[in-house]
């Protein structure tokens, strides 16, 4: 378990620090730095093909890689915009 | 992940062992809101209205265009979910999803049925939302 916890653990850490220097970075800046914490982290292609379903069996392989090339470039994308910024918010007394 | 209150925003990873190294291949929002199942949601629905890629149909730039309209279908999924601005870096390992017990049935993620995406709508519409000002 702890073997499985530990990707998990060293993108977070990538992430945070990507965070903290997040405004200095840009959003390409980050999402070139991300790019290969989520190739290591995540395995990209079983994901491409799970949302892909049954159909995957029928496509060629230039159509699989492009859609593989798709979904990483989407997720990555997705955390270099969504964790743009690290803030320390120590006040937890209001909740929104 | 923290939005800024105390409610905690719990996200769970589903790993798989491949060729030796533990890698993510889900990611469930406050728990229980799978993101490939969004993926695979928006993929069936843009499969139903444009086609398949199926022999014979080996167009690249189709292969392209179908990932580009999926990826820009899924901006507003993933731009609904806030800005995170705080991250906990702690890790709970688990074995199963416990509060997912359609997700703890044994091989029911290599099942290749396409969930329904009015029950993905339903799981989003119940999902409490992150605000931040």
């Amino acid at each position: 378990m702890e073997a499985a916890a530990r990707p998990i653990e060293t993108f977070y850490a990538a992430l945070v620090d990507t965070m903290k220097h997040g405004e200095q970075l840009g959003l390409q800046g980050r999402f070139r730095q991300l790019t290969p914490v989520v190739d290591e982290a995540f395995n990209i292609p079983a994901m491409a093909q799970l949302s892909v379903g049954p159909s995957w069996a029928s496509i060629s392989e230039m159509d699989k890689k492009a859609i593989i090339g798709a979904f990483e470039r989407m997720t990555v994308a997705g955390y270099a915009k969504n964790f743009a910024k690290f803030e320390v918010n120590n006040s937890r007394s209001t909740p929104w | 992940m923290i939005g800024g209150g105390p409610f905690d925003r719990p996200f769970n990873y589903r790993m798989r062992l491949t060729d030796g190294k533990w890698k993510i291949v889900d990611v469930y929002l406050n728990g229980y809101v799978s993101q490939l199942a969004l993926r695979r949601a928006d993929f069936f629905l843009h499969h139903r209205q444009f086609g398949s890629f199926g022999p014979g149909q080996e167009n690249q730039r189709a292969g392209r265009q179908a990932n580009d309209r999926r990826a820009s279908a899924l901006l507003p999924i993933e731009a609904a979910r806030g800005r995170e601005k705080h991250v906990v870096t702690s890790v709970h390992a688990r074995e199963i999803v416990s509060n997912s017990p359609m997700l703890a049935v044994p091989g029911c993620f290599e099942s290749h049925r396409v969930p329904k995406p009015e029950a993905v709508v339903s799981a989003l519409k119940i999902t409490a939302r992150l605000r931040l000002d």
